[in-house]
């Protein structure tokens, strides 16, 4: 009885070593990891976007690394815009992106009355929300903003489940012209990208 | 005697290292002549994609010239074709033997591997003397432009457009991607696919984009331009897909089958891709003196101007807004084409970005955000 007893304890011991050794590896690797992700936010540097097209009349600050600014004119319609390519989400393939528009401003128009119009426009996404309504100041010009969230669906995966989208819209015009600057990105992410959609926000500034 | 016993257990007897060594050799035989044969395929690869691009431009040419056109060279195919081959790494290209009937184009393997890969070729009907077992079953498929590819291969085009040896590129889905072999021809239209084209030809709305007239009107650019349309696999994870060929080849995924009116929205949705394609094709190779649908130069782009023949965000974003307005238009009383699948609520979460509920198209500028959230990390090219 005694051997039977010591011969069941043994594989036990040694499943339980390994259960352990597997459960302390993998608690240091995500400490580290997370270490590693806050060291990093923490070492951002940002450059200052430079833009080509003169109609892109602004500049700001974009992190070095992991943003690509990439500009853009309207084909048959009247605007410019850069946008920031920033990082891809592996699970959906959607990518986060910061767009900074400029559009001619009809006349009579202020930017509380295209921020509703725009949000009009998108009152038909699915499952769409406005969060929240704020004003604040962009570029030394008064500007409002919203931040809302819809679904989606992921385009390259028929069956995947819808994911929600969340994101951030700042309206502002100056000189006949209206400015559009917008954040969108997964809900799940948002918190991750705010610092550096503030940071594109605080440094936006008018060519002189 | 104990010491010694224990030393011999350390080590491996003779019997033990032999068949260790046995077993070895034995595995390796059964899996080197496998690489080998794989290699050797994915080489192959690049002929066969090569030649099927080639096949469709003369194809396109036969159809205003009346006849194939014969070239020497790489470079004489270019300047005959439009066909722009590069970074071919295992094959050189000639089209011989062309007359006003049939043509013989031509894949020899570069010198050094004369001894290895085998030369064929590829006439109007398809592959001649195709080295692999499988051949005979490529023969009807291949061809077609533009696109990337998952493989080493290299993406083909025609009409301006390159072929990339090697270096294979992450697979975009959607538009025009390098055919597969089995692609089907077209053979007429199914019963179903026909039933799917009739929902869309019930759309009559005026559509925005330029070329795009109603959904009754691209219902008949398919029909009357044999545009093969099937369901089948469109590529993982995808809702249809549209293959460069000449007239256009467009799959719809089998999912698509449990909503007709879901699957008239996808079939619009490609069929914009086939009809600025086809414009661009006989523009392009001819040219013709104008685009025959009407598609200003400069919304079509980079892929017009055979930089890039991947597509472009403004390609996608005009195929979703044609698309949308249809579904749109499809969505009105007494329509239903919601489903307990869900799967109308998907193609309305997708057509809402693009078109408001009345049908008319929502502010471009907005709506090309979702193409790039979604199309951003493929790197297109804006226009």
């Amino acid at each position: 009885m005694s051997m039977q007893k010591k011969n069941w304890k043994k594989p036990f011991l040694i499943f339980g070593v390994i259960i352990v050794t597997i459960t302390v590896g993998a608690c240091t690797f995500y400490f580290l990891e997370a270490q590693k992700i806050s060291q990093s936010q923490i070492m951002l540097k940002y450059v200052q976007f430079k833009a080509e097209n003169s109609s892109l009349n602004f500049t700001f600050e974009y992190p070095e690394t992991g943003w690509t600014p990439v500009e853009v004119s309207g084909g048959t319609e009247k605007y410019d815009l850069v946008y920031l390519r920033g990082p891809v989400h592996t699970e959906n393939g959607f990518t986060t992106l910061i767009h900074a528009t400029v559009r001619p401003l009809e006349s009579g128009k202020t930017a509380p009355d295209l921020l509703e119009a725009y949000l009009k426009m998108d009152s038909n996404l699915p499952k769409f929300k406005v969060l929240h309504k704020g004003a604040r100041e962009v570029g030394g010009e008064k500007a409002v903003s919203a931040l809302y969230e819809y679904e989606s669906f992921p385009l390259f995966s028929e069956k995947a489940p819808p994911v929600m989208l969340k994101g951030i819209r700042v309206y502002l015009t100056s000189k006949g012209r209206l400015y559009e600057l917008m954040l969108e990105t997964i809900g799940s992410q948002y918190d991750n990208y705010t610092p550096v959609f503030e940071h594109v926000l605080k440094t936006f500034q008018f060519k002189k | 005697m104990k010491r010694k016993n224990r030393r011999l257990k350390k080590g491996f007897t003779l019997v033990e290292l032999l068949i260790a060594a046995a077993i070895i050799t034995f595995v390796a035989f059964l899996i080197i002549p496998r690489m080998v044969g794989q290699v050797k395929k994915a080489k192959e690869t690049e002929a066969v994609r090569t030649l099927g691009a080639i096949r469709s431009a003369e194809h396109v040419i036969h159809g205003v010239l009346g006849k194939f056109l014969a070239a020497a060279d790489e470079t004489a195919i270019k300047s005959a074709l439009g066909l722009l081959i590069e970074g071919n790494k295992f094959y050189n290209y000639k089209i011989i033997n062309a007359s006003e009937e049939d043509f013989l184009a031509l894949a020899t393997p570069i010198e050094s591997l004369n001894n290895w890969l085998q030369e064929f070729g590829i006439n109007k009907d398809g592959f001649v003397n195709y080295p692999s077992s499988d051949g005979g079953g490529r023969s009807s498929g291949s061809g077609g432009n533009g696109g990337k590819n998952d493989s080493g291969g290299g993406g083909i085009g025609f009409g301006g457009g390159t072929i990339s040896g090697g270096g294979g590129r992450e697979m975009r889905p959607d538009f025009v991607l390098t055919p597969p072999p089995s692609l089907p021809s077209f053979d007429g239209y199914t019963d179903d696919i026909e039933q799917v084209l009739d929902i869309l030809a019930t759309s009559t709305a005026a559509l925005s984009i330029p070329g795009m007239v109603s959904g009754t009107h691209l219902a008949d650019f398919i029909r009357s331009n044999n545009v093969a349309v099937s369901f089948g696999d469109a590529g993982a994870g995808n809702w249809g897909v549209c293959y460069g060929t000449v007239p256009s080849t467009i799959v719809l995924s089998t999912e698509l089958q449990s909503n007709q009116y879901a699957a008239a929205y996808v079939l619009a949705h490609e069929t914009k891709h086939a009809v600025w394609q086809d414009d661009w094709s006989k523009h392009k190779l001819f040219p013709y003196p104008s685009l025959q649908y009407g598609v200003p130069n400069d919304l079509l782009g980079n892929e017009r101007s055979g930089d890039s023949l991947n597509g472009t965000i403004d390609d996608e974003y005009t195929a979703f807004a044609t698309a949308a307005q249809i579904w749109m238009d499809l969505k009105k009383p007494p329509n239903q084409v919601f489903d307990a699948s869900g799967l109308g609520d998907r193609v309305d979460g997708q057509a809402s970005p693009f078109a408001n509920d009345d049908g008319t198209l929502k502010d471009s500028a907005a709506a090309k955000v979702k193409v790039r959230e979604w199309y951003a990390q493929y790197n297109l090219p804006e226009y």
